[in-house]
């Protein structure tokens, strides 16, 4: 089967917050690279989940006037609480007692999806090509063994795989370097860290399941900026887990609840779990007379040092949540996966320069 | 177009990383969530002591002993949970919450959720784990269903939010999530 080929300098696999960053940081350091970032989402944001409270030290770094370009990042956190949850009762714990990373007084609520949308503009602006809609299905070596490139999703095959009349074979993208940027357990990632034995010596990977709800409460229920955590009820005590409850604009309140994969009761259903939690008092009282308008989940990758695998092989980088770079304890991976993202872009550019070198011998 | 020979080495990318601030946060996060494998009370304790007191320095590092899809017990040697059943208000069932995400596949493509051995969820899984992922998919793709007392295992690929948890929960390493044909998946708006 003949498939189209395209070349590139870098091809990016995910436009989530740390593919959109190599991408940008490429271009800032050499406009004359050719970037091309595929997205399996039909718009880029659209696979996007997040909290989410926002560490801006990544973005400074990228792009030190966000404000001036007018990024999706407005409300300030202005409080915080802490509550343990019992089934009936709460305690709230004092905030100055909290460790300092899960102190968020600088940071922002926002919405991840808005932002990568913000980033992909300005990538596009810089010259990267992003294609939306594009999956990348399959990964192509060299006869070497070393990466090649990654091929896109096959078009129109049935459910036997038989080609349909709407059939359109995939394309090959060709690269120096590939970026995987996948997110969290990316297909492609996984069959990589297998491949390349990428977690040799590191401790197995943790994950959890993360839910989120999009709620309009009412407006004496509304505190903007105010940003609350909760542990305890309804898990037991040896099911890690919580929520977070973040009162973003427009009277939103983004709700939602995280449970470590590695629990151990399988009549466990995390989606009831986390149902059962807004029927706590404490968070009934701020829902009541409010709408639900979203809702959505996704794994996340919580392994943290121990669990990262070697993040380069011949060819190609793991970068972000494809390789594991979340701050559990912060609760916090975008800033992280992020600044992976721009060394990842550092790195490709010092290689090329060194790669350009003539040779001593 | 830049001319290089193809990349063959590229270890700088991991230097630099280990010289980050990356690194350095990730360093002194990492006690914290292995803690929590003794249960909520000690891994607050033990975090009071890591975080606050030593700032994420003390001298050794605890380790992740297991994968996620070996801690699962035996269905018959755990509590059964009794969920209340949804409001509607406050609380939802899956149906009406993947409603919420916009989520859509192109009829007839082939199922993008791949099982290693597809009799396994009925001839193993159902008995031992009572078949979990009818409860940790949280986007109701997977279901048991009675035809004349027989169970069938019935993978609703239409319905997945590409959450991943299938590819990582499932005990025996079953299932593999692979990309459907482009586009298809969840609409999130500004999540």
């Amino acid at each position: 089967m003949s498939r189209e080929v395209m070349e590139y300098d870098v091809v990016i696999v995910g436009g989530g917050p740390s593919g959109l960053s190599t991408a940008i940081k490429l271009k800032q350091l050499n406009p004359d690279i050719n970037v091309c970032l595929l997205e399996k989402a039909s718009e880029i944001g659209a696979h996007i989940l997040s909290g989410n409270v926002f560490e801006t030290r990544a973005l400074d770094e990228l792009f030190p006037n966000w404000k001036e370009l007018n990024a999706p990042i407005q409300t300030k956190v202005s409080k915080e609480k802490f509550l343990f949850l019992g089934k009936e009762k709460s305690l709230s714990w004092p905030t100055w007692l909290l460790p300092k990373v899960q102190q968020n007084h600088k940071n922002y609520i926002i919405s991840l999806a808005n932002l990568c949308r913000w980033l992909a503009e300005q990538a596009e602006a810089l010259g990267v090509e992003i294609f939306p809609g594009f999956p990348a299905s399959e990964i192509l070596y060299h006869d070497d063994g070393s990466v090649k490139g990654v091929a896109t999703q096959d078009m129109g095959l049935d459910k036997e795989g038989n080609k349909k009349d709407s059939f359109e074979p995939g394309m090959e993208l060709h690269a120096k370097v590939t970026v995987f940027a996948e997110g969290c357990r990316g297909h492609l990632g996984k069959e990589l860290i297998k491949k390349f034995d990428l977690s040799k010596g590191k401790d197995p990977q943790q994950y959890g399941i993360g839910f989120k709800e999009i709620w309009e409460v009412n407006e004496k229920n509304h505190e903007e900026g105010l940003v609350m955590h909760t542990a305890g009820w309804p898990l037991d005590k040896n099911t890690y887990g919580g929520s977070f409850v973040y009162h973003a604009q427009n009277k939103q309140v983004y709700l939602g609840y995280v449970i470590g994969l590695d629990y151990q009761n399988p009549h466990l259903s995390p989606f009831d779990e986390f149902q059962r939690f807004k029927t706590h008092t404490a968070i009934k009282k701020m829902l009541e007379g409010g709408k639900r308008i979203s809702y959505g989940a996704r794994a996340l990758i919580e392994g943290g040092l121990q669990s990262l695998p070697k993040m380069y092989m011949p060819g190609a980088l793991l970068i972000g949540c494809d390789a594991g770079t979340l701050n559990m304890p912060k609760i916090k991976g975008s800033h992280t996966a992020m600044k992976s993202g721009m060394i990842a872009a550092e790195a490709i550019i010092d290689h090329i320069k060194e790669s350009k070198k003539p040779l001593c011998l | 177009m830049i001319t290089l020979k193809r990349v063959k080495n590229l270890s700088v990318y991991e230097e630099k990383f280990n010289k980050s601030w990356v690194y350095k946060e990730l360093h002194e996060a990492r006690n914290v969530k292995p803690s929590f494998s003794w249960g909520l009370i000690l891994g607050i304790i033990f975090t009071g002591i890591d975080q606050i007191l030593f700032r994420g320095k003390l001298p050794f590092t605890l380790r992740h002993k297991h994968a996620d899809h070996e801690t699962l017990k035996m269905a018959d040697k755990m509590p059964k949970i009794d969920y209340p059943k949804p409001d509607n208000i406050i609380t939802f069932d899956k149906t009406s919450s993947v409603y919420l995400t916009g989520t859509n596949h192109t009829d007839n493509q082939p199922v993008h959720l791949k099982l290693k051995d597809p009799e396994l969820p009925i001839k193993y899984t159902l008995d031992k784990y009572d078949e979990p992922a009818q409860r940790y998919c949280p986007a109701g793709v997977y279901e048991v269903q009675y035809e004349n007392d027989l169970a069938k295992f019935v993978i609703n690929s239409q319905n997945c939010i590409h959450c991943k948890t299938c590819d990582i929960k499932e005990p025996s390493q079953n299932i593999t999530w692979v990309t459907p044909e482009g586009g298809g998946g969840p609409k999130y708006g500004n999540m």
